[in-house]
């Protein structure tokens, strides 16, 4: 009962959390998005809920924690209400009319059953092989162990001295890195009463599992069902995203945030709905508020916003400041936890914090093509790797091309491939300004970089290369 | 009726474009259907019986060697942790370190011999009483199997 309510009070609030945004807008697809987000939201938003109620009184953290989520669905589902329409039951019902059955096309049904069988195959054989391997190494990887698990330890084991989890004199742990995994293992920890270590699987394949359901809501949305279902099982057969969720990493969880926050505010863009910027803003801050790389998306995405919307032809300065407004405001929290975190309790780090002058880091990132030529070599390396990715950088650059040839302005579609950009731009210039040996960065952390915009490249891709819905 | 058929021919996908995108769908199915997990070696079978079955007990953390060592340290504040060879964050051999901060949390362990307290943590018992002479420690507890409690000394 216990590891049950656990289980279902953060993707409730999540839920909650969400649905208030999408109510009365065109939103497509509502339930697919709200099955995708509810957990990584959920689970975001305890962490955060966890991480204030530390700062303010760690004693009684966890009842705060509790007390504040259960205010906030009340919050929503009293806002939900208020704002329910009769009128539309009449809508329905007039546009229901006398009762009549769908009709029938063969074809589509048979893709969509064929897609959903497929989903569902491999997704069983996911789920097995995932619990044979975590069988194998139940506590994950080093970073997990020794990273992110021994932060979520000094927040359960000793509450009134958890910001011993920033000391500068814990070696090799990062003191800077951003708490969403560690606060959420925490909050799985306090709630059922001690250190469960099957909670670092469950959060993992959650996870892994969200960056699927987001494929099929934002492939079925865009295209057809049956593209979304081989969208989402085109991803799990992925090697280097299985690998990484199977030793409980962040960047998973990252990747997910980064394909949540941008494909959202495709829609966004696409539907003129202003209340869907506070739900990109909130992904995109939860990003943030995952990994350091997140801090690097959410500056890249907030310039491409704050470009679009200013080429955009908007019909006057109130509309573009009321998108910005919104989406300041979803981003708002996490971004404030970071902000504290940066600024007085992780103070110390290999970047911010590290004490390098920026001649240090320009004498770095200027010090020999030969490096530069070395991290493009990785990259030439890793996206011709067929085994790894299953010809997915090839459906990227054919999709790419097919845009720059037909209608690349249409519809928003190239706001993936602009985020990819600016993002993968900025991890080369961190990887060359790291003060770590280039080649031992490579090897380590390379792969899980470019893990970051794979959901995202995913859905660019298909949405591209699929037929759209008036030609199946 | 030609003519309606032309008019839609002229709006729709050229031709080769909708055959490339039905080239993309078998392509891509057949990448699904076609792909294999690794298999899992024999020995994760049984294990995952015991782990869904509620015999968690069998599975033991890193570090949890050092739990034995627990009673002599104090709950909380700053140890330091000895081992054969000096500190090196790149050094495989370090991974006992973070294995004994993991277990030993919220206790704050540091490489360097600055603490008043120590684990140390050697090889074997005579490397074990080297160490704690080189860093200045007099042990108070062990060695046993390299595993020593140190005070430092005045």
């Amino acid at each position: 009962m216990t590891f049950f309510s656990a289980f279902i009070f953060p993707p409730l609030l999540g839920c909650l959390l969400i649905a208030p945004f999408l109510q009365h807008t065109r939103f497509p697809q509502k339930i697919l998005f709200l099955s995708a987000v509810s957990f990584p939201i959920g689970y975001g938003a305890c962490s955060l809920l966890l991480f204030f109620a530390y700062l303010v009184a760690p004693p009684v953290a966890t009842w705060t924690t509790l007390v504040a989520g259960l205010g906030i669905m009340i919050f929503s589902v009293k806002k939900l209400l208020s704002s329910f329409r009769p009128t539309r039951l009449s809508f329905w019902a007039k546009s229901i009319g006398p009762f009549s059955l769908p009709k029938f096309n063969l074809l589509p049904t048979v893709f969509l059953i064929t897609g959903f069988l497929l989903f569902v195959f491999i997704l069983i054989r996911t789920l097995d092989f995932y619990s044979l391997t975590i069988s194998l190494n139940v506590f994950g990887g080093w970073d997990a162990y020794y990273f992110w698990a021994l932060k979520a330890k000094f927040m359960f084991r000793a509450p009134a001295e958890w910001q011993n989890l920033f000391s500068p004199d814990l070696f090799w742990t990062h003191p800077d890195y951003p708490l969403l995994l560690p606060g959420s293992l925490a909050w799985g920890w306090l709630w059922l009463g001690k250190e469960a270590f099957l909670w670092a699987p469950f959060l993992a394949i959650g996870f892994y599992l969200s960056c699927a359901f987001l494929l099929i809501w934002y492939l079925t949305s865009t295209v057809s069902a049956f593209t979304g279902y081989l969208g989402a099982s085109f991803f799990l057969i992925l090697g280097p995203c299985f690998f990484w969720a199977v030793h409980f990493y962040a960047d998973v969880p990252l990747s997910f945030f980064i394909a949540g926050a941008t494909l959202t505010a495709v829609i966004a863009l696409r539907e003129k709905e202003e209340k869907l910027w506070r739900v990109s803003g909130l992904l995109s801050g939860l990003a943030a508020w995952t990994k350091n790389e997140g801090i690097l998306f959410i500056l890249s995405f907030s310039c491409l916003l704050m470009a679009i919307l200013f080429f955009e032809k908007i019909k006057s300065k109130r509309q573009f400041s009321r998108r910005l407004y919104c989406f300041l405001s979803g981003a708002i929290l996490p971004v404030l936890a970071i902000l504290i975190l940066k600024t007085f309790l992780g103070t110390t780090g290999d970047y911010l914090g590290s004490g390098r002058t920026l001649f240090d880091y320009l004498t770095l990132l200027f010090s020999g093509w030969d490096r530069v030529l070395l991290l493009l070599n990785a990259y030439r390396k890793s996206v011709t790797s067929f085994t790894l990715w299953r010809g997915l950088w090839g459906f990227f650059l054919i999709a790419v091309f097919y845009l720059g040839f037909r209608n690349g302005r249409s519809r928003y579609k190239w706001v993936p491939v602009g985020i990819f950009l600016l993002v993968n731009l900025g991890y080369a210039v961190a990887i060359l300004t790291s003060p770590y040996n280039l080649e031992w960065q490579i090897q380590t952390a390379f792969e899980r970089l470019l893990l970051h915009t794979v959901p995202l490249v995913l859905a660019f891709s298909f949405e591209t290369l699929a037929l759209s819905p008036n030609h199946q | 009726m030609l003519k309606d058929r032309l008019k839609v021919e002229r709006n729709g996908l050229p031709s080769w474009t909708r055959i490339a995108r039905v080239v993309f769908y078998g392509v891509a199915f057949l990448l699904v259907i076609t792909s294999r997990k690794p298999s899992a070696p024999p020995q994760a079978y049984p294990l995952r019986r015991i782990l869904f079955g509620g015999h968690s007990a069998m599975f033991k953390s890193p570090g949890f060697e050092f739990g034995s060592l627990k009673p002599f340290l104090p709950q909380t504040g700053k140890v330091s942790f000895i081992m054969d060879i000096p500190y090196d964050p790149h050094d495989a051999r370090m991974e006992p370190f973070c294995a004994a901060q993991a277990h030993l949390a919220p206790l704050v362990l540091t490489p360097f011999p600055s603490e008043r307290v120590a684990i140390i943590n050697c090889s074997n018992a005579a490397m074990a009483i080297r160490r704690s002479h080189e860093t200045n420690y007099r042990i108070i507890q062990g060695p046993s199997g390299g595993k020593a409690i140190a005070v430092k000394q005045p």
